[in-house]
């Protein structure tokens, strides 16, 4: 098990203010694949956005609406890609919801995240979650032209929907690049065959969090008014590759 | 004087609220204003990022009046002043330092042509590829202006237009000049990751 990133979210609140003359940046991203054919460098990055598709980086805020109640709110989303192939787990860990400057454990706010992973593609070709039916029309790897991979793009999800009250929780979903077999260039599948590079052509794995705090439409946890104030929950992302 | 901070990033959170997006209580939005006013959102659709450098769908496009490419994102342009400018301007997609094996070439950046729908039905747009002077979009020698009158079917109020365009699309293709020049930049880029910078100012009265 290689740990390859560990980055920490912090969910709180934010504001915005809009002025006469407006300005915004955005980023878009590419990869050229490497051309050593059958040993390319192995690649996973993990990227962050808000729910407005806005990339944020790590240990940045991000926030909730204020006044937010019992009902859900996308929190971020993420976008995991590199060309592993083999299984690829992201682990979330949620501490629990604090008031600023608040030890209290009585006082935090409990609630409950659902990871869900939502869309995937490989080069740029967009796929289902749990289909392969793009992919058995023929995406062939760089590795030997003689074959055509179909990729299985399953994932098992532990721990989500994840509820976390005064101590921290985690979940992870688990992406299973090696699901695959191996089929020739006219369709036969061949069994038994074995293609165990470690890399294959560059995909993408999408997922979304989505909370729901335990928050009563009147303001109120277990009977109590929730205090004025910030208040905060860390999440810590890890990415590992078998 | 920290307590007083907090209090004010609390009262601009209030006002900011009604304009927050949440998931999924409000499916739709009603907007209203009053006196001139024009705003501006964009939506980078990241499924689709990062795109592969080599794919079909971002390889050269050789019409000067078809859009084809890879549709990275959207915007969304409201304003009822005829009065406004809409600047947009971008950096060459430039490989990303320590990124990915960055074997197989000796290029480390590439142009590419930015595409923004006026029109989605006739497909009507504009396009620009990179300008060093991006990051001040209104003075960049290579830019994309939006102004009022690329909108000429807008209703026309006597002395003010409502121009409304909701969610239209952005597209790019890799542009070096030529096709074939374009083809031999990707070839020669180094493996890796790259990234390029949009700027996007809008002016309005």
């Amino acid at each position: 098990m290689k740990r390859i990133a560990a980055l920490l979210i912090v969910l709180s609140c934010v504001f915005l203010l809009s002025a006469g003359t407006k300005t915004d940046e955005k980023k878009i991203t590419a990869v050229k694949r490497s051309s050593t054919v059958g040993d390319p460098a192995l690649e996973v990055q993990i990227r962050f956005m808000d729910s407005d598709n806005a990339e944020f980086a790590a240990n940045a805020d991000i926030g909730l609406p204020l006044n937010a109640r019992d009902a859900d709110y996308t929190v971020f989303s993420w976008v995991l890609s590199g060309n592993a192939w083999r299984a690829v787990t992201v682990s979330f860990t949620f501490s629990p919801m604090y008031r600023e400057y608040e030890a209290d454990p009585s006082k935090y706010i409990p609630y409950v995240v659902t990871m869900t992973p939502s869309s995937s593609r490989i080069g740029n070709t967009v796929i289902p979650v749990n289909s392969k039916s793009k992919a058995e029309t023929g995406i062939t790897t760089d590795f030997d032209s003689s074959y055509v991979i179909k990729y299985g793009d399953s994932f098992s999800a532990t721990g989500t929907p994840l509820s976390v009250g005064q101590s921290n929780q985690s979940a992870s979903i688990t992406y299973n690049m090696s699901v695959n077999s191996i089929i020739s260039q006219n369709g036969d599948e061949i069994s038994g065959s074995s293609y165990d590079h470690d890399v294959c052509n560059f995909w993408n794995r999408m997922g979304v969090a989505v909370v729901h705090l335990g928050i009563t439409a009147d303001g109120e946890v277990n009977g109590n008014v929730v205090d004025d104030g910030i208040y905060y929950a860390n999440v810590v992302v890890n990415v590992y590759v078998d | 004087m920290k307590k007083l901070v907090l209090v004010i990033a609390i009262a601009l959170m209030a006002m900011a609220s009604a304009f927050s997006t949440t998931d999924p209580p409000y499916a739709h939005y009603l907007l209203g204003y009053v006196d001139s006013a024009t705003d501006f959102t964009v939506t980078i659709l990241e499924n689709v990022l990062p795109f592969d450098l080599e794919g079909s769908e971002v390889a050269y496009n050789s019409s000067d009046t078809i859009v084809r490419g890879l549709r990275v994102g959207t915007y969304t342009l409201i304003s009822n002043s005829t009065g406004f400018s809409f600047y947009i301007a971008h950096t060459p997609l430039e490989l990303v330092a320590n990124s990915g094996s960055e074997d197989g070439g000796t290029r480390t950046r590439i142009d590419y042509r930015l595409y923004m729908i006026l029109n989605e039905s006739s497909q009507k747009f504009k396009s620009c590829t990179f300008d060093a002077n991006a990051s001040d979009p209104k003075n960049a020698g290579k830019k994309i202006e939006i102004g009022a009158s690329d909108f000429s079917t807008a209703p026309d109020f006597s002395d003010f237009k409502v121009i409304s365009i909701i969610n239209n699309s952005i597209y790019v293709s890799l542009d070096e000049g030529s096709q074939a020049s374009t083809e031999t930049a990707v070839s020669a880029l180094k493996a890796g990751n790259y990234e390029s910078t949009i700027y996007f100012l809008l002016e309005g009265n």
